[in-house]
């Protein structure tokens, strides 16, 4: 049983504008890339609010999709009652979607001039 | 991937004994709809972590808040995360609790496998699956058949009954006012004196109406003439107010006006329903016209409706054609205790406070007269007072057919789960391909569901037959048997089983397939299907299970058929063999007692005289019916409570025909006629209880009337083979002074009833034409129906059992023979090693005979708690008798070691060298 949503994609990776943000969070969190810290991260930089749910989500998305992955880590502090931690990572394929977003992007919002200063 | 936990900001660094714990519902809420994986362990983690932050940041309170509204919002949007996978790679975990690798569907898998999306295409894969397999589909649609429609047949025959409400306007406010006159009076000690209706009209406020019907109806059937043939009908007398009180109107004309009650012999009737639409073919003009009835003239005023069936309803197996309106004056009170009485209570009064009302009137009235008899009042709530009887069979015939749903269940559990061994790789590639457990678990539960609802095909056409057998027959006297069908309820019943049948069946291998490690289904595509220990172990008990459910339907079958045997084995205190009887109605032209002798007689000579006729003879009531009993005393002696017995009217040759022997005296003869001293023959009960010594000679009373007793007859189980015979007492026909409307004519004989009914039913057309000869019935159909409820349940019970048994016998045979294919290699080298084909046999049918064994001893525990189900129907029985635990467990272990035979006989010709080679 497998429709097109579980197969995992291959080439190319293409990721959408929450994808991104999640990715670029990820590889900003260059000490903690932990949930908990990429969550804040994009709440508090991206002006956005990001449920959990929103985020465990597009995580196990973006890792169905080969761009992030992780490890499960011990915990070691009282404070998460001994649950453990996901640390993650992005990937060499994530790294390099995000690298072809931001060309892509930068491509689109170059030579636009003072048209964005008219709105 | 570079990873330093050393180098990580832990939030705050406050000891443990100091972190506040968050609300406790909220994460076991999140912890069980999370499931047991990775996820769930990094969630509950991640929110502590911030809930702590959040105490700090904005106290306590807030913070508590904060962490149900994030609870909620998580569990909400990970319900439906389609992009969950089933395990993190090997490579990536280590240690600690997280390492845990998932076993069996998470409730996060449930609760994806029920969202809607991919369900079309799950749905394709399941029918392309169920296709792919008819003998699966073959065995599931018959064992789920079978178990559907005997499940849906006697939730049809419940629904009327237990479950749905009388056909009747708020039913619930209906009740039944039984008279409690004496002891031991059959009918007549529960039946009231119209003179009570009247004065409890009068004097109780808890009512909103009273009213009653004639008892005894069915004793004086009527004759319908004029338009096409004469027909016997039988009519119900009813107070006027009747169905008023029962809140039933007529479909067409109206209701009886209490002007219309003013004689026995009123002119206006209200028709059945079906009376109307077999004699009159559904006329609407038939309100107003007249029909001729006892050769009157009788004006139709009213059709009941099709859903209120008199007979159905109060007196099962009576057909009732026409209601006809009956006084509730002096003139009926005279004729005693003959009515019975129902009610319905006022808006604000309970049967509890009706009953004390009841209980003041009836106290007031026995002061004021105290030699008033046949003065009493027990309130019942209608439903109990029909459905009363019948509910201990009921239910359980109804956690019978539960009991053997279930066995059909573990039957198809155990087969699927088989098959799933075989589906390992075909599930674990798709795994790999990316589809998640509850994808897959619903696809499973799916095809379940596909084979339990061509099951509920099957079993819906076999409960509407079975309901349309109950509902046609005459052998078994149920109330309100006559409306069981299958009906929208029903099949909404036999849908609801069917997909209660579809997930109990599927969700086992389901969750016990996705539960599979890699590792295995790598190893059981290698090997071959192989379930392992595990999945034995669920078939094994599944085969337990099914032993000790199939041990419990055996037992109770069981007990039930001795008592039945018991019941049958009772000397009733006549002989039925040969007997068949007519009843006569005495024809309207003959007037006068001496006229209606000389027809009698005329009738008997000629059917005596038929070839192969033994005796005959004529009696106003039959054996096993009527109940009819009247007070009697002894003159000179003073009684402390009224004495009731039961009076046969019975002509000289009636106790010789049924072979009653007489333990004292004379039967009667020709001399005991009307100018001679009234004579009668008692029973020996009545005997022993009212006489010292012997009874001959001595006198009793019936109402002003004194007879000698000349004759001290055997008992005669007169009410039914399960009931003591009570007080009867025989009065000769011959010193009636009113002749009886009409009598039973008993014929012994040695034919055949096929042979003998015919001849007398012509001599009787030839002795008068005018006489309706088709209403005869064997003595012995009386006896069988007299005991037709605890057939049904038997008859019933016996096939849930022989079900049972053989879906247990089934199960123990497919998990054998997938066992030994199973276990091929391993018997193969045991036998290379020199293991006797004999041991091999002795081992695997010991093996069974011991999951038989075990199951037999569950099942024989479980007897134990619910033998409270069944001891209401045992008749000379216990429910623990050792006896039929012995026969039960033997026949269970035999038909284990049976059914295990075949399979391990097929084990014992395994080719080693073929298996070694394999190997």
């Amino acid at each position: 049983m497998s429709t097109d949503e579980d197969c995992p994609e291959t080439e190319p990776a293409r990721v959408g504008e929450f994808e991104l943000l999640v990715l670029l969070a990820i590889l900003r969190q260059a000490d903690q890339p932990y949930a908990n810290q990429v969550r804040r991260d994009l709440e508090e930089n991206a002006a956005r609010r990001v449920t959990r749910g929103a985020l465990y989500r597009t995580l196990d998305r973006l890792r169905l999709k080969g761009l992030v992955e992780w490890e499960i880590e011990p915990s070691q502090v009282p404070e998460r009652g001994g649950h453990p931690m996901r640390r993650l990572a992005v990937t060499r394929a994530g790294v390099e979607a995000v690298r072809q977003s931001r060309t892509v992007l930068l491509t689109f919002f170059d030579g636009l001039g003072g048209a964005l200063d008219h709105r | 991937m570079s990873r330093d936990p050393g180098r990580r900001r832990l939030p705050s660094g406050r000891p443990a004994s100091d972190v506040p714990r968050p609300p406790r519902l909220s994460e076991a809420v999140v912890s069980l709809l999370l499931g047991g994986g990775e996820t769930r362990h990094v969630a509950l983690g991640d929110l502590r972590e911030d809930y702590v932050r959040q105490v700090d940041l904005r106290g306590a309170f807030a913070a508590r808040w904060w962490y149900r509204l994030e609870a909620l919002d998580l569990c909400l949007q990970m319900a439906w995360n389609p992009f969950r996978t089933a395990d993190p790679p090997a490579s990536l975990r280590r240690g600690g609790a997280a390492d845990r690798q998932l076993e069996g569907a998470t409730t996060m898998d449930w609760i994806e496998a029920l969202s809607p999306r991919g369900l079309g295409h799950d749905l394709r894969s399941a029918l392309r699956a169920v296709r792919r397999d008819p003998k699966l589909l073959a065995f599931a649609t018959v064992i789920t058949g079978v178990g559907i429609g005997a499940t849906t047949a006697v939730f049809s025959v419940l629904q009327p009954l237990l479950i749905e409400p009388l056909p009747f306007e708020e039913p619930e406010r209906l009740v039944w006012i039984a008279n409690v006159d004496g002891d031991g009076g059959g009918l007549s000690s529960v039946t009231s004196r119209t003179g009570n209706l009247r004065d409890f009209r009068a004097m109780t406020d808890s009512f909103d109406g009273l009213s009653g019907w004639f008892a005894f109806f069915e004793r004086s059937p009527h004759t319908l003439s004029g338009d096409g043939e004469p027909e016997t009908l039988i009519g119900v007398d009813v107070a006027h107010d009747l169905l008023a009180v029962l809140g039933v109107d007529p479909v067409i004309g109206r209701h009886f006006r209490p002007d219309e009650a003013r004689s026995p012999d009123g002119d206006v009737v209200i028709l059945s329903h079906d009376f109307w639409e077999r004699r009159f073919g559904g006329d609407e003009g038939i309100v107003g016209r007249t029909v001729t009835i006892d050769d009157r003239p009788q004006v139709v005023v009213g059709v009941l409706p099709a859903e209120f069936d008199f007979s159905s309803v109060f007196t099962p197996n009576t057909r009732v054609d026409f209601l006809c309106p009956f006084p509730i004056d002096d003139s009926t009170d005279a004729w005693g205790n003959t009515l019975h009485i129902v009610g319905r209570l006022a808006d604000d009064a309970t049967v509890e406070s009706a009953q004390a009302d009841l209980d003041r009137v009836v106290a007031a009235l026995a002061e004021a007269d105290p030699r008033r008899w046949g003065l009493g009042g027990e309130i019942t709530p209608l439903r109990e007072r029909i459905s009363g009887p019948y509910r201990p069979a009921l239910v359980l015939l109804a956690a019978s057919a539960a009991v053997m749903m279930l066995i059909v269940c573990a039957n198809l559990a155990n087969y699927l789960l088989a098959r799933g061994a075989r589906r390992v790789p075909e599930i674990s590639l798709r795994s790999t391909l990316g589809a998640s457990r509850g994808r897959i678990v619903r696809q499973l539960v799916l095809e379940s569901l596909l084979l339990a609802l061509c099951g509920s095909l099957l079993g819906g056409v076999l409960a509407a037959v079975a309901t349309r057998w109950i509902a046609q027959t005459s052998a078994i006297s149920i109330p309100m048997l006559s409306s069981v069908s299958v009906n929208g309820t029903t099949l909404v019943f036999c849908l609801f089983v069917a997909a209660l049948v579809g997930l109990l069946v599927g969700v086992a291998p389901a969750s016990h397939l996705v539960g599979r490690r890699p590792a295995l289904a790598a190893h059981a595509s290698v090997r071959g299907a192989s379930s392992g220990r595990s999945a034995r172990g669920l078939r094994e008990t599944l085969v337990v299970a099914e032993v000790a459910l199939a041990c419990v339907l055996l037992v109770f079958g069981g007990l039930l058929l001795e008592s039945f045997q018991r019941v049958s084995r009772t000397d009733l205190g006549f002989d039925a063999e040969g007997v068949v009887a007519w009843r006569i109605r005495t024809p309207a032209r003959l007037q006068g007692a001496d006229d209606v002798e000389s027809f009698h007689r005329e009738l008997i000579e000629a059917v005596a005289s038929s070839p192969g006729v033994s005796s005959v003879a004529l009696t106003d009531d039959l054996p096993l019916g009527g109940n009819r009993s009247w007070g009697i005393a002894v003159p000179g002696v003073v009684q402390d409570e009224p004495i009731n017995a039961f009076v046969h009217l019975v002509d000289a040759a009636y106790l010789d025909t049924l072979e009653i022997p007489l333990a004292e005296g004379r039967p009667f003869t020709a001399g005991d006629d009307r100018e001679s001293a009234p004579v009668a023959i008692v029973n020996q009960s009545l005997a022993s209880r009212l006489y010292d010594g012997s009874a001959l000679g001595r006198e009793l009373r019936f109402g002003h009337g004194v007879f000698e007793v000349v004759g001290v007859a055997a008992d005669v189980l007169h009410q039914s083979a399960e009931q003591e015979s009570g007080l009867q007492v025989y009065l000769p026909l011959s010193q009636l002074a009113e002749p009886p409307g009409q009598v039973e004519m008993v014929v012994r004989s040695t034919l055949p009833p096929s042979s003998l009914v015919p001849q007398v039913r012509a001599t009787i057309v030839s002795v008068d034409p005018t006489l309706p000869s088709d209403e005869h019935q064997t003595l012995a159909s009386r006896i069988d129906r007299a005991s037709s409820p605890r057939r049904f349940t038997l008859t019933l019970l016996a096939a849930f059992a022989a079900i049972a048994v053989l879906l247990a016998s089934l199960g123990i045979y497919g998990v054998l023979s997938h066992s030994v294919i199973e276990r091929s290699r391993e018997i193969g080298i045991r036998m290379a090693l020199g293991e006797a084909r004999r041991r091999v046999v002795a081992r695997l049918v010991l093996r069974t005979a011991l999951l038989a064994l075990v199951g037999v001893l569950l099942g024989a525990a479980a007897t134990v708690p619910l033998s409270r189900l069944v001891s209401n129907l045992l008749f000379g029985i216990h429910s623990s008798d050792p006896g039929v635990l012995a026969t039960t467990a033997a026949i269970l272990v035999l038909v284990a070691v049976v059914a295990a035979l075949f399979p391990a006989l097929r084990a014992a010709r395994t080719d080693c060298a073929v298996v070694l080679r394999r190997t």
